[in-house]
Order: structure tokens, then sequence, then C-alpha cells
């Protein structure tokens, strides 16, 4: 499973590894709407906007969602065991898992001390 | 915003000038294209407050054509009204938003970069509204600005107000315009630069007040250092409130880190009501036990002509409420912190007009029992003050509007 990295204290400009383990991928945000149906979510301001920057849109979970085509460029580790968690943590000490920004690829976050 | 978009490496400006991606000043020419693409209740929204600021508009016109004397509450004796309280609550938040920007971009708090940008933008919204309410206070704002550069008095605190703020609106527009760039070490220099003019302008704005002999009321280090905490708590309150605005405008959803920024700045907008209580607390307390001149205006806000602004909008409404609503609700529910914020933005409006105001009530020469002035003065604000005042709102909802259109939203580009 993908997590995206980070560390609690970065710098904007800062593009250095956040650990050795952290790769650079290209990811697709998931732009999600509080309307429920795609009928809706055209009366909305954003509408035309939120259409054309993205692909796949559908509505999802009381929501409405696409895909942006504009992709992120994120750092991430892989992580497939609770085993391999539990050395990933023992080596950088007290890390954070959270939900981070929705990605097609993932939606969890580990924040390194 | 996606990485696609190439990053500037700056190097060498001129280079760096050379080679700017075409495609941020396409995506900005494609947002503002974008902006006549809302629905009707956005141009609505976006009508009424360039209406607000056209009415303004022409009441300030009016002022300056009828004289200021004529149309505005203010005296010989009170020459500070609303006009520059308001002044004062739009830069003093500027200042707040300011310095939550900088734990992000400039600190390097990941927790705050997710508001980071919203609240650049909003600073610089916010010091041009409070300038342009203190414009029609002043007789003649472009002498100002002239003798600001030819003839500069390094000793007058108006002077120092003047300047480091014209620096503070210059470093943030720059910030601004090298986050949308992706210049982000350049971001970082103009964001530092702008955050140093910002405290030592809100600091110098306090000694105005602070360093008035003839007016007890203000004089002494407390306000310089009060404003600045102050700043603290309306910069939380503020960008919680456009944040959630914003994204009801979007019908987007709060991701999790936003969510996160909007507790933690929640949190430390509670921790700054308890400094402020603290504040207030001890300035009625010794105010009570100086001099007459100060006890006569403390009076005037425990029990006199000012006790509804004090209780009900400065301590209920701008401490107590809010602070009570954020713990019990344990800073979770965004709705709960958006009301709290709305409560702590009306407190502090009128926190700004008490101090300005109160701080006049007592005459100068009261202690030396002339007949003349042996009472408490009084002011009231005229209509053309109140919209005067009530423009530089729309201006600032006008910006908003506009910001979360032209903007996207202002995502944060770094993560």
């Amino acid at each position: 499973m993908k997590f995206l990295i980070s560390r609690k204290v970065q710098s904007i400009s800062n593009t250095e590894k956040p650990c050795e383990e952290a790769v650079k991928e290209e990811l697709t945000p998931l732009d999600y709407r509080t309307v429920e149906t795609l009928e809706e979510a055209k009366k909305k301001i954003w509408y035309k906007q939120w259409y054309e920057g993205g692909t796949n849109h559908r509505e999802e979970d009381g929501m409405v969602v696409c895909e942006r085509k504009e992709k992120e460029e994120r750092w991430v580790v892989e992580i497939n065991t609770l085993e391999e968690l539990i050395k990933f943590q023992e080596k950088y000490g007290d890390i954070i898992i959270r939900n981070t920004t929705p990605y097609k690829e993932t939606r969890k976050e580990i924040i390194l001390p | 915003m996606a990485n696609e978009t190439k990053r500037i490496k700056p190097a060498d400006a001129f280079g760096a000038v050379r080679t700017i991606d075409r495609r941020t000043f396409g995506q900005l020419i494609e947002s503002i294209s974008d902006l006549i693409s809302g629905t009707r209740f956005y141009y609505l929204l976006l009508g009424l407050g360039i209406l607000l600021i056209y009415i303004a508009a022409m009441f300030g016109v009016s002022a300056m054509s009828r004289g200021y004397r004529e149309v505005y509450g203010i005296s010989r004796e009170i020459p500070w009204g609303i006009l520059i309280s308001t002044y004062v609550f739009f830069v003093v938040t500027s200042t707040g938003l300011c310095i939550i920007s900088s734990l992000g971009h400039i600190f390097g708090v990941k927790q705050f970069l997710p508001v980071g940008n919203r609240a650049v933008y909003l600073a610089v919204v916010l010091i041009f509204a409070g300038f342009s309410v203190i414009f029609f206070d002043i007789e003649n704002p472009f002498r100002m600005a002239i003798y600001n550069i030819i003839s500069p008095n390094f000793t007058s605190n108006i002077w120092w107000m003047g300047t480091l703020y014209g620096a503070v609106m210059f470093f943030m527009w720059l910030e601004f315009i090298f986050l949308l760039l992706h210049w982000h070490r350049f971001a970082i220099i103009t964001g530092l630069a702008g955050l140093i003019a910002d405290i030592a302008a809100i600091s110098n704005l306090g000694a105005i007040f602070g360093m008035l002999h003839s007016k007890e009321y203000w004089f002494g280090p407390y306000i310089p250092i009060y404003f600045i905490a102050s700043a603290i708590m309306s910069g939380c309150a503020a960008i919680i409130i456009f944040t959630f605005l914003g994204y009801k405008i979007n019908n987007e959803q709060m991701d999790r880190p936003l969510e996160s920024a909007m507790q933690s700045i929640a949190k430390l907008a509670a921790l700054m009501i308890v400094v402020l209580f603290f504040f207030t607390a001890w300035n009625v307390l010794t105010g009570l036990v100086g001099g007459e001149g100060k006890r006569m205006a403390i009076l005037a806000m425990l029990k006199g002509p000012y006790a509804i602004n004090f209780y009900v909008f400065e301590i209920l409404i701008g401490m107590v409420i809010p602070f009570v609503m954020l713990l019990k609700n344990r800073f979770k529910d965004m709705r709960v912190l958006f009301t709290a914020s709305l409560l702590m933005i009306v407190g502090i409006f009128f926190m700004r007009y008490d101090l300005v105001v109160v701080g006049q009530i007592v005459p100068v020469l009261y202690e030396l029992d002339v007949k003349e002035y042996s009472g408490l003065l009084s002011y009231r604000p005229s209509i053309h003050e109140i919209m005067l005042c009530i423009g530089g709102l729309g201006i600032v909802a006008t910006a908003f509007l506009i910001g979360e259109k032209v903007f996207k939203g202002h995502k944060s580009y770094v993560h």
C-alpha cells in the first residue's frame, strides 16, 4: 500500500527526500464536491472549471467526484505489511498516520517527526 | 496545482523572468475568464459587494465635498472615530493573517500550510480595505503620500505607520505572486520581509496610541503588545471564516489536512482569547487604581455609556461565548468553528471601536477641573462614517469572492 510521506516541519522551497525509502511519484488528485448528483453539479458556479479540469466524473458516497487531469508529484513510500510498518516506525520514531488529500492511488499519509 | 507546471529555479533573476512558465500566466488568464462563468447567486453576491463599494464611495465623495467636520460625528475633542477604529480592525486582522500564513510558509510548520495562500491573499485585501477606509478620514491623503517620501519625519509614528504598512502591502503582494509562480525561495524571502514589516507596523500602530501622553487611557506599553496578541486572535478567526465560506462557495469537501489546520488554528484562537482576557482584566484593574483620567475611561466601560459594548460585545460575544463553544465542541465541528469565529470577529470590531473612542472621551483638561470639561465627551458615528466602514467590508467581500474564483479556492501548492 502506498503512503504519502512528509515531515512535520518542512520548507516550501525544500524538495529533499523526507526519508531514504521515499520515491517521487505522479499522483492523480480526486476532486470531490459536496453535491449529490452530476445534474445538481451543473447548476454550480464551479461546474465548468471542475468538469474541464477532470476525467471520469461520477457520483460516489453522496458526492460527485472526478480525477484531476493535472497530476501532482509527491513523495511516496510503499508499505505492504504490518511488520514493515512497525519496522518503519522503529526506524523513524513517533510517526503519524492520517488521511490526506484524496488521490486515486492513496488516501493515507505518514508524517515523520 | 499540478507539478506538471514547470518549476522555476531562480538562480538568476533575469534568467528566471525570461523562463517564467507561460502556463502559469495561461492558467491565470483562464481563471479570469472563468470569472464570467459563475452562477446567478455568485453574481448576486458579487454585485452586492460592488454596490456596497459604490454607495460607500458616493458617501465618501459627499463627505469630501461637504467637509468632514460637517458630515462626520468627530469633533476637535474626539478627532478619531469609527473610521480609525475600522482601519485598525482591518490592518490588525491583516497582521494576524500574515502571522498565520508565515507559520506554514516561512517557519515550515506543515500543519498550517493548507491555509497559507488564502491567508496571504486576504492579508493584502484587508490592508487595502483598511487604507480605503482611512483614506476618507485624512483630509489630504495624496499630500500625505507625497510628503511621506519627500519630507519624511522619522520621529513621527504616523510616518512609520504609512511607510511600514506600505512595505507590508508591497512584500505581501510579491509573496503572493511568487507563490502563484512557484518561486518558493523568493516567496519565503518576501514573506519573511513582509512579516517583519508587519510586526513592526502593528507594534508601531499600537505606539501611536501608547505614546500619547495626553490620553491616559492609551499611554504606556500596553497597546503595542496587546495589538500583536489580538492580531493573532483576529487572524485566526478571519482565516477560519473565509476558508469555511470558500469551501461552501465551491461545494468542496475539506480534506483531513485542511480540517486539521482549521482545528489547530481554532486552538490557537482559544489560547489567544485567554491571553486577551488577561490583558483586558489587568487593563481594567490597573486602570481603576490609576490616574483619574484613566479611571474615568474605565468606569465609562464598566458602568457608563460603553458598558453594553464592553460586556455584551467585547466580553460575551468576543471572548466568552466563542471560547465556551470551541471547548465544548473540542474543536471538531467546522460549523461551530465558523460560528465561534464570526462571533469573535464581531467582538473584536467592538474592541477596536471602544479602544479608539473610549480613549478620547475623558477631556484633556478634566483633571484641572475646567468647568466646560467636567463630564465625559460623547461621540456617535454619522451615516457617512458608517457607510464608509460598510464600504470597507464590501471591498473585502468582493475581493474574497473574486479571489475564490480566480485563484481556484487558493489551493496550497505545497503539501
